[in-house]
Formats: structure tokens, C-alpha cells, sequence
């Protein structure tokens, strides 16, 4: 994999995020370890893409791609607040058709990981059609992000109608070979139903959880901060509402889980794993540890499993369901 | 903190005819090459070099679009946002220094000759489209007679109405011919940064250039500013020449805020 001038991991980090203690699997994919990108970070561009697993994650969610370009909100799109980070980017991607060349670059720099293409749209055909392009770029799985605005149910996310979210996840497994993972929505009452009706559509795996609705006003300029007025929260003020979510579709659903909201450090990944959490993903951490975050999420990892005398990352994954009160 | 700070403009100068620079009190320590993002409420934020790096800190634009628009429109005592500074400066760290900045390039450039170390020579090279619209040119004489700063002036318009008539490139090509230069600062067009890539190239003379891409957070998380692998906020905006050299994007193409790529 070709590097940046300087990009090369420290020998203790490339030792970590490599170490066979931490290889696992995700269904069918396989991980060198278990901390992937998170959607919406730096995976605008297939360049940012190698650069994340030159800094050791082990997989990469690309960001949301829909079928046209679209410039997303104005700025302010992001702010922190306390505990974390808001966001209103507005879905801003460079297209599908465009997309392709991007991914093209990721397959052509033989990456040690698998590459998630996320992708929405507003109804089963769009999905449908976007997976095929994802498939045919090289994505080797894909992630539906539903939390685009649902047309007809005006002010409701795709994501939040459980027939919607069945619908597009059997035409999308459906349109595709390659596995298809379901990211949920926190904004809802019980997420369990959702994550049912994706299982039940045909759905490899799910993600959870996006980010949860909230919003920031400047009192002195009497606003919101963001041009969008609201916008989504992530960061460590939902790692518990994220843990939670995994916990409650874990100790009912059998498939894989990707854990993800607020993840800044190894043991922040441990709680989502021992929630029932296959793998985790890691965005907002990049702004407070930088570009090797994953790197230093991953050796802490594999320091804690050492030390407590774990043999594979895999003998972690569900721990604390055994303890359910 | 990534949230905007709310400052109030304590000074407006018009400071040629289409340039503006906007004062404001803001105590986070910068240096010459940082920028900060501007929070214009109900209209955009916007990344914007400082021209004044203390504790009194300055921008200067001119009128592109909206936010340009409403930037220069302040006016004393107006409410602005401030975050950052962020990036990677300009590091100076040889004797003989060539400046060249073009437009409101020369935001940057005036700290950077300013604060630069003691025993430092520049030629500092301004350019413009005609005399009128040469930013900071007064300062710059009065810095080289008030300030007793080693500075060599020099000028390029488009239409020759000051100095050489055509780039200031052609100008720095000439000096790097004649020889005798440590390193050359870069800021403007980006034409003009490619071109002074290209004499140092030729020359094998170090530069650092400071780039600009569309921006949205400016701290590195949404790739926005994606510049060939690199991130123009995080990794630059100030670039050197191994790095330029590597950008395929440098003096092509830029993306816009969907992430496309579009010509220069
Ligand atoms: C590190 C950096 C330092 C800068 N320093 C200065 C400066 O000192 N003085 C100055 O006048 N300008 C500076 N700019 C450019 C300035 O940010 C843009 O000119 C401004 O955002 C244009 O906004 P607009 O609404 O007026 O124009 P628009 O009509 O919205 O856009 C005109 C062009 O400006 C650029 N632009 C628009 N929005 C952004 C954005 N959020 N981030 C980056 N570019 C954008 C795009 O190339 C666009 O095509 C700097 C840019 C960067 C990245
Ligand atoms: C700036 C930003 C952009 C995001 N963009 C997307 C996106 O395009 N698609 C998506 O599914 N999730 C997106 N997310 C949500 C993240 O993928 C993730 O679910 C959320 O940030 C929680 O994880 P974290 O706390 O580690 O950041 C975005 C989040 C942020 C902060
Ligand atoms: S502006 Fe967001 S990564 Fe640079």
C-alpha cells in the first residue's frame, strides 16, 4: 500500500493494529482488527481512504454517497459542544457516478481491509440502484444509512417506518452479492423493530447507532449555531445510548453488529464489544486524538486483552449480556 | 474548543478599492500562515488567513460571493464568530527569503516579513492587477523605512501601471536565476503558486505555499479540504515542496462543497 512521506505507523502501533490477537471476523468479512471509519469522516475522497488504514483501522466506511452530487448545508455544519460534536452536513457527496473513481483508487492501493460503501436514497429503487454502482466501484460490503428524509412521511426518516426499512433492505440484498449492513437511527422510541425488519429483509449485519438529534445556540448572537438550526450528535455524550442500543439488538437478533457513537479510546470499544458489538467504528474521536486515533484505540485493545488474558479479540464479544440484569 | 467564539469588529479599513480588512479582538495565540474560520450569522463561515497575528487579530478579503460580501460589509461593533487558528505556519528558517503574494495573498505575507527572525532579508514581491488594488504596499514601504525591517520591495501589475507589467512570477523566476535565495513564502492565486513552484523546481530552491480548498470543519474529520491524500487545514494550509510535488490536484483541480472536482 503506498504511504504519504511520513504516514508510517510507530513500530509499537503498526505492531498493534496488525496483531493477530485482534483479527476477526464481521460475517463475511474479514478484519485485521476491529476499529473502522466511521461514515462522514474523511471518506469524501479515495486518498483519505488509504490514509485511514495507513493509520492502522481496520476497515473503512466510505461517506454516504446518493445518486446526484449534492453541496449539503451551508456552513456552520459542525460545532463541538460539551462531550462531543454536532453536525449538519446535509449529506454532502460528490454522486455515485463520480464515487466510482474515488473507490477505484482505494482497490487499485490493495488496502488490509475491507472497504463499506454507504449509500441513500429515498426509496428501494434508489437503493438499489446505488448498491449495484457501490458493487461495481469494489465495495465489499455496504452500509444503507436511513436516516435521509423520508418524501412522503414529511419530517420522518426513512429509517424510522419499519415496512420502509424491510422494503429497501430486501431490494438492495437483493440487487447485490456482496453483504448488505443496515445502520440505524437513535431518534426513535425502540429501535428493536427496526433492526427486526432489517434482519427480516435480509440485512448481514447492522450498524448502530447514527447520530441523535440535538442542537446549539449561540445566546449572544441569539441562534442556532448551525445553518441547519439541528443537527446530530456524536461523540462521548452518546457512547451510552449507543452501548445501550447494541446491548438491547444483541440479546435479541443473531447477526453481526457494528458498534458506533462516541468510541474514543479502547476501553470505550471493549464496553460496545462486550454489549454484543462484532466490531466498532470510530469518527469523532479523529478530532480530539487526530489521525491515529485508531492506531491508539487499537493497541489499547489489544493491551487490555493481554492483560486480562484474552486470546482473541472474538472472546470478548457479548460479555456483558451474561450479566443482564 | 471547535465553537465559535463571539467577537466584536473593533476596526474596518477599506484598504485599497476592492480589498477589506476587518479587525477584532480574539486572544488565542496564532501564527503567520494559520487561519481562522469566520462565522458571518445567517450567512456562511468562511476560512480566512490572519493579516495581524497578536492578540488584535485582522483578515482582509475581497468581494467573491456572499460571505466575502457580507465580511467586507462589517462594520464596527457588528457580531462575529471566531474558531481556530488552525494549521500548519509558515516556519522561517533561512536568511535570504523571497515573499510573494498576489491579491489578498498578502494577508499572511505581512506577518511573516513582520515577525519574521531577526537578521532575515526579503525581497517581498506584491502583485496586483493595477497600482490601486496592490494590497499592503504602503505598509510595506513603511515598514522598510519605519520598522527598520531588511526588506526589498518590488511590484508587478497586469497592466503595468506599477513595477513590472505581468505576474509577480516572472519576478521571482528572476531572482531565483540570479541566485542567492534561501527559500521563497508563497501566498495568492493559485496560478501564481504553481507558477513559483515551477522556478523552484527549476532552481531547486525550498517554498512554502499556503494553499486553499473548500472548507467545512477545519480541524480534519470531514475531508472537505482533501488535497490530493493531504487535508489543506490539518496537514497545511502552508505546504512545502516535497508535499506540492506529490499533488496531483496542485494548479488542476479543486473539489467544491459536494466533494467534486472542478478546474481551477
Ligand atoms: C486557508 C484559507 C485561507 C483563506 N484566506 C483568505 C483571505 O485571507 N482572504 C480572502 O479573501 N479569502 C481567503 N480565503 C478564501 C475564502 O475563504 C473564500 O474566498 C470564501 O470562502 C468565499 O466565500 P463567498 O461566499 O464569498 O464566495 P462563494 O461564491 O461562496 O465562493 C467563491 C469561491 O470561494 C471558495 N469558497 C467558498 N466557500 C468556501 C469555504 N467554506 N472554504 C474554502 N473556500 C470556499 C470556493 O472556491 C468558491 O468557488 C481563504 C481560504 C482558505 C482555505
Ligand atoms: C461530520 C459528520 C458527518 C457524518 N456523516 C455521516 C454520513 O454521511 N453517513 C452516516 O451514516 N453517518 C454519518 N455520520 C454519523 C457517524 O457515522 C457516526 O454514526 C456518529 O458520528 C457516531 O459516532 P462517533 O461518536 O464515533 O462520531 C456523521 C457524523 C459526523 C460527525
Ligand atoms: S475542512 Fe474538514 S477536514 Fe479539512
Amino acid at each position: 500500500m503506498h504511504t504519504l512521506p511520513g504516514d508510517e505507523l510507530p513500530d509499537e502501533l503498526a505492531g498493534a493494529v496488525a496483531d493477530p490477537l485482534l483479527a476477526t471476523t464481521l460475517g463475511r468479512l474479514r478484519l485485521r482488527n476491529p476499529i473502522i471509519l466511521a461514515s462522514g469522516f474523511l471518506g469524501e475522497t479515495g486518498q483519505s481512504l488509504v490514509r485511514c488504514f495507513a493509520h492502522g483501522c481496520g476497515g473503512v466506511v466510505t461517506k454516504s454517497i446518493g445518486t446526484l452530487p449534492r453541496l449539503g448545508h451551508a456552513n456552520p455544519t459542525v460545532v463541538e459542544v460539551d462531550g462531543g460534536l454536532l453536525n449538519a452536513i446535509g449529506l454532502a457527496n460528490p454522486g455515485m457516478e463520480h464515487y466510482r473513481s474515488e473507490l477505484a483508487a482505494v482497490r487499485d492501493a490493495q488496502v488490509p481491509g475491507p472497504i463499506i460503501g454507504s449509500i441513500f436514497g429515498a426509496d428501494p429503487q434508489e437503493f438499489s440502484q446505488l448498491a449495484k454502482g457501490m458493487a461495481a466501484a469494489g465495495a465489499d460490503a455496504l452500509e444503507l444509512n436511513l436516516s435521509c428524509p423520508h418524501v412522503k412521511g414529511v419530517g420522518t426518516e426513512v429509517g424510522s417506518d419499519p415496512r420502509l426499512v424491510e422494503q429497501i433492505t430486501a431490494a438492495t440484498t437483493a440487487a447485490v452479492s456482496i453483504p448488505v449492513f443496515v445502520k440505524l437511527s437513535p431518534n426513535i422510541a425502540d429501535i428493536l423493530p427496526i433492526a427486526a425488519a432489517a434482519v427480516d429483509g435480509g440485512a448481514a449485519g447492522l450498524t448502530a447507532i447514527n447520530t441523535v438529534r440535538g442542537m446549539a445556540i449561540d445566546v449572544r448572537l441569539r441562534r442556532p449555531i448551525l445553518s441547519h438550526g439541528q443537527g446530530g450528535l456524536s461523540g462521548p455524550a452518546i457512547r451510552p445510548v449507543g452501548v445501550a442500543a447494541v446491548f438491547r439488538i444483541a440479546s435479541h437478533l443473531q447477526v453481526p453488529i457494528m458498534g458506533v457513537g462516541g468510541i474514543s479510546c479502547g476501553a470505550d470499544a471493549l464496553e460496545y464489544l462486550m454489549a454484543g458489538a462484532h466490531a466498532v467504528q470510530v469518527g469523532t474521536a479523529l478530532m480530539d486524538r487526530g489521525p491515529l486515533a485508531f492506531a491508539h484505540i487499537a493497541t489499547e485493545l489489544r493491551d487490555f486483552l493481554r492483560v486480562e488474558g484474552f486470546g482473541k479479540v472474538s472472546e470478548v464479544i457479548g460479555l456483558a449480556q451474561g450479566e443482564r440484569p | 474548543m471547535h465553537a465559535p467564539t463571539i467577537v466584536e469588529v473593533v476596526a474596518v479599513e477599506r484598504s485599497t478599492p476592492i480589498h477589506t480588512t476587518v479587525s477584532f479582538d480574539y486572544p488565542a495565540p496564532a501564527l503567520p500562515g494559520q487561519f481562522v474560520m469566520v462565522w458571518l450569522p445567517g450567512v456562511d463561515e468562511i476560512p480566512m488567513s490572519l493579516s495581524r497575528t497578536g492578540v488584535r487579530k485582522a483578515m482582509v478579503a475581497r468581494v467573491r460571493g456572499d460571505a466575502t460580501a457580507a465580511l467586507c460589509a462589517l462594520q464596527v461593533g457588528d457580531r462575529i464568530g471566531i474558531r481556530g487558528p488552525y494549521g500548519r505556519p509558515f516556519a522561517v528558517t533561512r536568511r535570504r527569503n523571497v515573499a510573494v503574494g498576489g491579491g489578498t495573498g498578502m494577508a499572511p505575507l505581512l506577518p511573516l516579513v513582520r515577525h519574521g527572525p531577526p537578521g532575515t532579508h526579503w525581497d517581498l514581491i506584491v502583485g496586483g492587477a493595477t497600482k490601486a488594488e496592490l494590497l499592503y504596499l504602503d505598509w510595506a514601504a513603511a515598514a522598510v523605512s519605519d520598522e527598520g525591517l531588511d526588506v526589498t520591495l518590488h511590484t508587478a501589475t497586469e497592466d503595468g501601471s506599477a513595477g513590472t507589467r505581468g505576474y509577480p512570477t516572472a519576478i521571482v523566476e528572476a531572482l531565483l536565476a540570479k541566485g542567492g535565495i534561501d527559500e521563497v513564502f508563497a501566498c495568492g492565486p493559485e496560478l501564481l503558486m504553481f507558477g513559483a513552484f515551477q522556478s523552484c523546481e527549476r532552481h531547486d530552491v525550498p517554498l512554502q505555499a499556503s494553499m486553499e480548498r473548500f472548507m467545512k470543519c477545519g480541524f480534519g474529520i470531514c475531508d472537505a479540504c482533501a488535497l490530493s491524500g493531504y487535508l489543506t487545514c490539518l496537514d497545511g494550509p502552508v505546504f512545502d515542496r516535497p508535499a506540492l510535488r506529490l499533488m496531483q490536484e496542485f494548479g488542476h483541480s479543486q473539489r467544491n462543497a459536494a466533494g467534486l472536482p472542478q478546474g481551477i
